[in-house]
């Protein structure tokens, strides 16, 4: 295997990683704090994907000014989400197992209307003219690839600074750690519950604006967009926002490489393998004992 | 506790007593000589809605020209396989054979859930009419198995001859592992381009759900192949696969042998990466007043240019079943029988539609090509 291909594969692997990171990092966060499966965090990525299209190819609107609409329509959704199902079910003292099966159906009720708002056509936001990617060392990257890659590892450092260091990230984290301490001292969980979901969910509207720009928009694509997230979140440790994003990475990587041996249409075997590897020898993911260590 | 017993029992008196008024109602239905009850396995929901939107709209077009031209009423029973899913063709072909007690069935879409309707037809005694399924096995599915849509053998056959005869001698094929008409038609061309003489350099796959592509490609391009073979179901794919190929600089001839490229939105949607891809269409059909008549209903009704890929074949499926029903003493058996006979007389918009023994029709092989935003005859 010459240094080109090896070179081609990581720069694949790599942008596969951001896009997975791009879902986790959301998901994880509201997962962190809430401490339930939103499982509808990939119909809000599908949806304000479908509302940027709207907005620049159907309205003829500025790309930035789609752009800015659609995160914050993505935002507001993930708010009204958590206020209008999970709050009314976290008042029946119903269980993350109720909470999941809603996030699913509000998943499968999302999908729904964009297949009656927008047809089951293929949608593509045609912004950047297509031709043949900067070549690096024999590997090819697009500059939208660069900037997927890019917009990853900010994001990774950003929230790992914003739960860190700002106020906001410390109140999610004590009510991530102990909810009944957290209110003790003053600390609205309510409050937070819904700023997770409005950061997660803003989050979501960066991964649709570069998800819808590199891929196709299809009505299901947060599914199978969720999937993918859910698994690189578990790989990376549960509930820990830089483990998801770097279990995103891992997956993408060791997916083309996997692929590069084996039989192509091997690609869900690698990963489905992977995290059945991850769950049964080490089921706390990449930042778990760190996590506990920190404890 | 109480009261609200006996809400539920009042509740549950109502139900039944409608239970009995519709029964009742459907069976003087059923009663009349003059319906003739079809089935549908259609796909209106899932990733797949798209493609094959053409045959529910083929069916109600039979439907009004039937119930115009003939003195018959059809009675629709259009269900949903959600793009293709086995377990709901199952049980839908259940509730056809045992509820609804069809003529016949219009259906399946994805050569996967015909096959899986297939012993069920054949068990039940209802005859089934394919308006897309290809897979050359389907020709082997039984007695009550029918379809107005071509078999993959002979176009992927023609697509590796044509893919020869343009001077290609390195073929490298992708492949969806997940659609069954997929992976015979790339063992089908592949077969034939290595008998002509060429060389597969290189065979990879995906799957339906796969968004990504770029190691597959890259893979292709080490292989240095002059001719791409791709076999895939999803309009969607082919955007993203050519994207990527422009993308990874793999500029080479790309020839499909089915007719997924054949859609309006890619042309709009994907029109610069698509541009060059040749792909095949079964039949010729002589340009009939009856099908010039169907084009305008067509634009006037659904306000589209061109009819979506599998609208005539399922029109003329709706035709041929009805005709035998007509023919028929209106038992399973006499229908089944039937529908070989009326098939030789009657003028398919779709090509010719007369089947053989085995339930196949035989239609000539057209390649048309995308250029410059539009389908043009190659």
């Amino acid at each position: 295997m010459s240094l080109s291909i090896i070179l081609q594969l990581l720069v694949n692997g790599l942008v596969a990683g951001a896009i997975y990171s791009l879902v986790s990092s959301g998901f994880s966060l509201i997962y962190s704090v809430n401490k339930f499966v939103h499982f509808a965090h990939g119909a809000v990525i599908a949806f304000s994907a479908y509302v940027l299209y709207y907005l620049f190819s159907t309205l003829g609107i500025s790309f930035w000014f789609a752009v800015v609409l659609s995160l914050i329509f993505s935002a507001l959704l993930g708010y009204a989400t958590n206020e209008l199902i999970y709050k009314q079910l976290r008042k029946r003292k119903s269980s993350p197992v109720i909470l999941l099966v809603s996030g699913l159906g509000f998943l499968i009720f999302l999908e729904s209307l964009i297949l009656i708002f927008f047809g089951a056509d293929v949608k593509v936001i045609n912004l950047i003219k297509v031709t043949k990617g900067l070549e690096f060392m024999g590997a090819i990257i697009t500059p939208l690839q660069i900037v997927i890659i890019l917009v990853s590892i900010a994001l990774l450092i950003f929230l790992f600074i914003f739960m860190k260091k700002f106020k906001l990230g410390k109140a999610m984290r004590a009510v991530s750690d102990n909810k009944e301490v957290a209110e003790i001292v003053g600390i609205s969980s309510e409050k937070i519950y819904s700023w997770s979901f409005i950061i997660g969910s803003a989050i979501a509207g960066i991964a649709a604006v570069l998800i819808g720009l590199e891929q196709n928009l299809e009505p299901t694509m947060g599914t199978n967009l969720m999937i993918k997230g859910m698994t690189a979140s578990i790989i990376g440790g549960i509930g820990s926002v830089p483990g998801a994003i770097l279990g995103s990475f891992l997956l993408g990587i060791l997916e083309n490489f996997g692929i590069w041996f084996l039989p192509s249409g091997y690609k869900d075997a690698i990963v489905f393998t992977l995290l059945f590897i991850f769950l049964l020898f080490r089921p706390q993911g990449l930042l778990g004992i760190k996590r506990r260590a920190e404890k | 506790m109480k009261k609200q017993n006996k809400i539920y029992w009042i509740v549950g008196v109502v139900v039944v007593i409608l239970i009995i008024i519709l029964s009742f109602i459907t069976n003087r239905k059923e009663s009349s000589s003059e319906v003739v009850k079809i089935g549908v396995l259609g796909d209106l929901t899932g990733d797949l809605s798209s493609l094959f939107r053409g045959v529910p709209r083929g069916v109600d077009m039979a439907k009004l020209d039937i119930e115009k031209e003939k003195d018959v009423k059809l009675q629709i029973f259009l269900e949903d396989q959600e793009s293709c899913n086995p377990q709901n063709t199952i049980s839908l072909m259940n509730k056809f054979i045992n509820i609804d007690k069809v003529d016949f069935v219009v259906g399946g879409s994805c050569s996967g859930t015909t096959l899986v309707a297939a012993p069920l037809a054949n068990e039940g005694k209802l005859p089934i009419i394919s308006p897309v399924s290809s897979v050359p096995n389907i020709t082997e599915a039984g007695g009550y198995v029918f379809r107005t849509y071509i078999s993959d053998s002979e176009r992927t056959e023609k697509s590796a001859e044509l893919a020869y005869s343009l001077g290609f001698r390195r073929m490298a094929v992708l492949k969806d592992i997940s659609a069954e008409t997929e992976v015979s038609s790339s063992s089908g061309g592949r077969k034939r381009f290595e008998e002509l003489g060429g060389v597969v350099v290189s065979d990879e796959s995906l799957t339906i759900n796969d968004k990504d592509f770029k190691t597959q490609l890259s893979k292709i391009k080490l292989s240095k192949p002059d001719v791409l073979f791709l076999c895939v179901i999803s309009p969607g794919q082919i955007s993203i696969i050519t994207k990527q190929m422009k993308e990874l600089g793999l500029d080479i001839q790309i020839i499909m042998p089915n007719e997924i490229a054949q859609n309006n939105e890619l042309l709009v949607e994907a029109k610069e990466y698509v541009d060059g891809l040749i792909y095949t269409l079964p039949g010729d059909a002589p340009l009939s007043d009856k099908l010039i008549q169907l084009k305008d209903y067509y634009k006037l009704i659904y306000n589209e240019e061109a009819i979506p890929i599998y609208t005539l074949e399922a029109y003329d499926a709706v035709w041929l079943g009805t005709l035998a029903v007509l023919k028929s003493d209106r038992t399973k058996e006499s229908i089944k029988d039937s529908l070989y006979q009326v098939s030789q007389d009657y003028k398919g918009v779709s090509g010719d539609v007369e089947f053989d023994e085995n339930g196949d029709v035989h239609k000539s092989v057209v390649f048309y090509q995308i250029k410059d935003g539009k389908f043009i005859r190659y």
